[in-house]
């Protein structure tokens, strides 16, 4: 079956990988393109980000205890992540190169050591935790998948 | 790993390693008034006092410089190592590596025994109490990967260099007949077991995230980095010819396919953009290449133009590959915790809902074209540095022009993220 290493750190590649094709529209100008692939990074963003703090984080409190723990302290991320998917998309629309790259910037690096620490130490702790709990997951997250489709 | 990994709450107040950051390009400055007032002299010699203290004015002044700065970041933020009282510790050992640095280059200059002593007295309490903080550290932090095993090691290397490295300065205090091969030693521990160590630790995190390229092969990560200590143990340690032979051609072998590797794995960049941090790295990795070649030749016996090549060797080493990696990393980091500690509040969830707050993007703290220019004397530097090893005269004021002008571009640079982040972080109090 499925870890949740694996699954969710899936995720944050296939997010990488739309988030470079946008920047690389965005440097040519390729603005159409760059509307649905901001479009596309934001569902696929924002999905993931709905899997972890409705799915689960409440699931990982639940069995650990910790409330106020690593959880908490990627939620705030997550506010601060959407604040600057936001903001790249306002200049998008307001067709602002250089506004875009530099957000889009800012968002990468941000991204970037949020996913190291979701990666190495939030998702190595749910493994261990959620042993046992994976199909109480699969019900709560769309697409992690149940024991009798492995 | 622990928790503490996680927060942010945890991470370092912005200046305990910015100081360290903004202090390094006033040494690469020092270094070409040197070269200015040295006349070219030092490039014909490593063992003319003025090269020594160039050589120690980068690896002191530059390299530890920011390399102390960075740890002082990322240890509680990356590995979960915290260290104790790391902001205070931060200031002193700020001040005291500054001064330490500082006398030991004019003891080199004025051959002065008493500076040789006070430069003694500075630097080896600091960074070998600093060395021994982090290797502790990283133990109580418990389970690590090859970053941290790394830096663990290299933390090692720099206590051993320094020891090392204050016998030879007695010996120029106290008139003690200095072995010359112990300095080599002394050289070998500093590069390869520190720098080289710590720049190996950290790239296999940080290329493939910031740079967007695959991970390295599991066998460039700890594997890597045991052969080399045990080889540069082996190497220092056992005084039998043919070993330390094999030795020298074994760790060069290794730095040749470490940096043709990190030479692939940037071709592989998945973002296609323009990256001033790419282009350092590229920079750094093509010169331990020749730097390594270099040294291979020069051990052997082998010659340029009639001359010795140990110097240029030392230049592609220091200068082509630990400065450039290190003013690449300056241009990722210091806008990065420019934008992050402005940011702060909105991430503590501090700031009152609606509140409006704005932070400039990282682009706006270091423009990008400025960073280009700054490359270009870099580069430009440099190729007049290896030059002024084979050709005498006007060259070497050309080398420590291009040098000044891209340490105080540096300089210029990197004070305009800190001014900018003066200006904004008045305003999060008064959101506060």
């Amino acid at each position: 079956m499925l870890s949740v290493s694996e699954f969710f750190s899936a995720q944050h590649r296939a997010c990488d990988r739309v988030f470079e094709q946008l920047e690389e529209a965005v440097s040519r100008d390729g603005w159409p393109q760059a509307d649905a692939l901001y479009t596309r990074l934001c569902q696929d963003t924002l999905q993931h980000f709905s899997n972890e703090e409705e799915g689960l984080f409440p699931l990982f409190e639940e069995k650990t205890g910790m409330q106020a723990g690593p959880t908490q302290v990627m939620r705030g991320e997550h506010v601060e992540l959407r604040e600057l998917l936001q903001r790249m998309g306002d200049a998008i629309q307001a067709r602002d190169r250089d506004e875009v790259l530099g957000t889009a910037e800012t968002f990468f690096l941000f991204l970037q050591q949020h996913n190291v620490k979701e990666e190495q130490v939030l998702y190595p702790m749910a493994d261990q935790a959620l042993q046992g709990s994976l199909q109480e997951l699969s019900a709560r997250v769309p697409g992690f998948p149940s024991s009798d489709q492995a | 790993m622990n928790l503490g990994a996680l927060s942010l709450e945890k991470a370092p107040r912005f200046w305990t390693p910015v100081r360290f950051f903004i202090t390094a390009p006033f040494f690469g400055v020092l270094a070409a008034l040197i070269v200015f007032m040295d006349g070219g002299q030092l490039f014909q010699s490593r063992w003319s006092m003025a090269s020594l203290a160039v050589v120690h004015a980068f690896t002191l002044g530059y390299i530890a410089m920011v390399m102390l700065g960075a740890l002082f970041q990322m240890l509680p933020v990356v590995m979960g190592a915290a260290l104790p009282q790391a902001g205070r510790a931060a200031a002193v050992a700020h001040l005291v590596m500054t001064a330490g640095a500082l006398c030991l280059v004019a003891a080199f200059l004025r051959q002065e025994p008493a500076l040789f002593v006070a430069a003694i007295a500075l630097l080896v309490p600091v960074l070998v109490l600093f060395g021994a903080a982090v290797v502790v550290a990283i133990f109580r932090a418990g389970k690590t990967l090859t970053t941290g095993r790394s830096v663990q090691l290299a933390a090692l290397g720099l206590v051993v260099t320094v020891v090392m490295g204050a016998w030879l300065a007695a010996g120029h205090a106290f008139a003690v007949p200095l072995d010359r091969s112990f300095t080599n030693d002394h050289a070998a521990w500093g590069f390869l077991g520190w720098i080289l160590m710590l720049v190996i630790g950290i790239s296999g995190q940080v290329i493939p995230m910031f740079l967007t390229t695959p991970q390295y092969p599991k066998y460039a990560g700890k594997g890597l980095v045991y052969l080399l200590v045990a080889l540069l143990g082996a190497g220092s340690l056992v005084p039998l010819r043919e070993l330390q032979q094999l030795v020298v051609v074994l760790v060069s072998m290794l730095m040749l396919a470490w940096a043709t590797l990190t030479l692939y794995l940037l071709g592989k960049r998945r973002r296609k953009r323009f990256d001033i941090t790419d282009r350092f790295w590229r920079t750094g990795m093509l010169c331990l290449v020749l730097g390594a070649g270099a040294n291979l030749y020069g051990y052997f016996g082998g010659t340029v133009a009639g001359t010795d090549i140990s110097v240029m060797t030392g230049i592609f080493l220091l200068y082509g590959f630990a400065v450039s990696v290190i003013n690449g990393m300056l241009y990722k980091i210091v806008p990065f915790l420019v934008w992050l500690n402005l940011r702060m509040p909105v991430v503590m969830g501090k700031l009152e809902p609606g509140t409006k707050y704005y932070t400039p993007n990282i682009h706006e703290v270091i423009d990008v074209q400025p960073m280009k220019i700054q490359f270009a004397f870099h580069v430009a530097g440099l190729l007049l540095l290896v030059a002024s090893t084979l050709v005498e005269g006007v060259v070497a004021y050309a080398a420590a022009t291009a040098v000044l002008v891209s340490s105080l571009l540096l300089l210029a640079n990197l004070s305009h993220a800190t001014r900018l982040y003066r200006k904004y972080a008045g305003q999060v109090i008064a959101v506060r």
